[in-house]
């Protein structure tokens, strides 16, 4: 990807997925890969990090003999996502203001 | 490397946080080689990145967010151990005060009777500088009163007249050299020892 995910970027996009459904360490990370490529940093430190500032909890669920650990957003998370999404679609706007306006130009040329 | 490798190395550069940050971080580690499976385990260490680079964000992440709360601990503790130290270092000169003080005023009384005989030498100058313009007009006068009378004495008392008063001119010049010289370097030497005897506090 040309354009880097900065480290807000990625707490929203993490928040973003675990607002549609919980998931737990590795398949959150699947996802994430799918979509973005963070191959730079693992997401441990972000959803760490997410947890210590209250926007994420776990819960421990046993699958096949082994314990997985899910995250999901708790109220506080779900107002930080709304918070990003409205963020995003402003930055958004003005990028691409500022990005179509020298596509208007090649055009009239 | 195996994920054994990977676990061992891990924990060994996680050393230092706290037993809870530790056992988080490799409790989702091996949960993510569990998930994985072993026939991804190599794909599983990239994803997690390597030992070194996993630790080192987390370090990062955790201090960061303690930096803070330590920042203020680390101010509370400076001023506690500022207190402290100066609470030692009264108790301290309360102790050492009878040999203090004595040394004290020792030295004191030294500086100032070096100070004293400074202005004797050049109390002195003046004195003799003073005798000798006297001493030289009075013969100069005299040599001139007594001209017509005895005029080989009265040159005698000429000459020597001038020469005193010659001596009285060199003495005023010595003194205003001593002086220009003297004091400031007095001045500096005492301020030099001032100022060596105050670092001295400080490094203590």
């Amino acid at each position: 990807m040309t354009f880097q995910i900065g480290s807000t970027l990625l707490d929203a996009c993490v928040l973003a997925i675990l607002h549609q459904e919980d998931a737990y360490g590795y398949k959150l990370t699947q996802e994430v890969k799918d979509v973005l490529s963070v191959s730079e940093s693992t997401l441990y430190p972000v959803l760490r990090r997410l947890l210590k500032e209250g926007m994420l909890e776990t819960y421990d669920q046993e699958h096949m003999g082994r314990n997985r650990r899910y995250y999901r957003l708790t109220g506080n998370g779900k107002d930080q996502y709304q918070f990003y999404v409205k963020e995003w679609k402003t930055f958004r706007e003005t990028i691409d203001s500022l990005l179509e306006k020298e596509d208007e130009a090649d055009d009239t040329l | 490397m195996t994920r054994c490798e990977y676990i061992v190395q891990l924990q060994q550069r996680l050393s230092g946080l706290s037993e809870a940050e530790i056992a988080d971080a490799l409790a989702y580690c091996n949960e993510y080689f569990d998930e994985a499976g072993e026939e991804n385990e190599q794909q599983a260490i990239n994803d997690l990145g390597t030992p070194a680079k996993f630790a080192a964000q987390l370090r990062a992440d955790a201090v960061l967010k303690s930096q803070d709360s330590k920042d203020a601990q680390a101010c509370a503790d400076k001023q506690n151990k500022h207190s402290l130290k100066n609470l030692w270092m009264l108790i301290l000169g309360v102790c050492a005060l009878p040999i203090a003080l004595p040394l004290g005023a020792a030295l004191i009384l030294l500086i100032f009777s070096m100070m004293l005989v400074v202005f004797c030498v050049i109390f002195a100058l003046f004195i003799a500088i003073v005798g000798f313009l006297a001493a030289g007009g009075v013969s100069f006068a005299s040599g001139i009163y007594n001209f017509s009378q005895a005029p080989g004495n009265s040159l005698i008392a000429l000459g020597l007249g001038c020469a005193s008063i010659g001596l009285s001119l060199l003495g005023i010049l010595l003194t205003i050299y001593l002086s220009r010289k003297g004091i400031p370097e007095l001045t500096r030497m005492v301020s030099r020892l001032y100022q060596r005897f105050r670092r001295k506090e400080t490094m203590e």
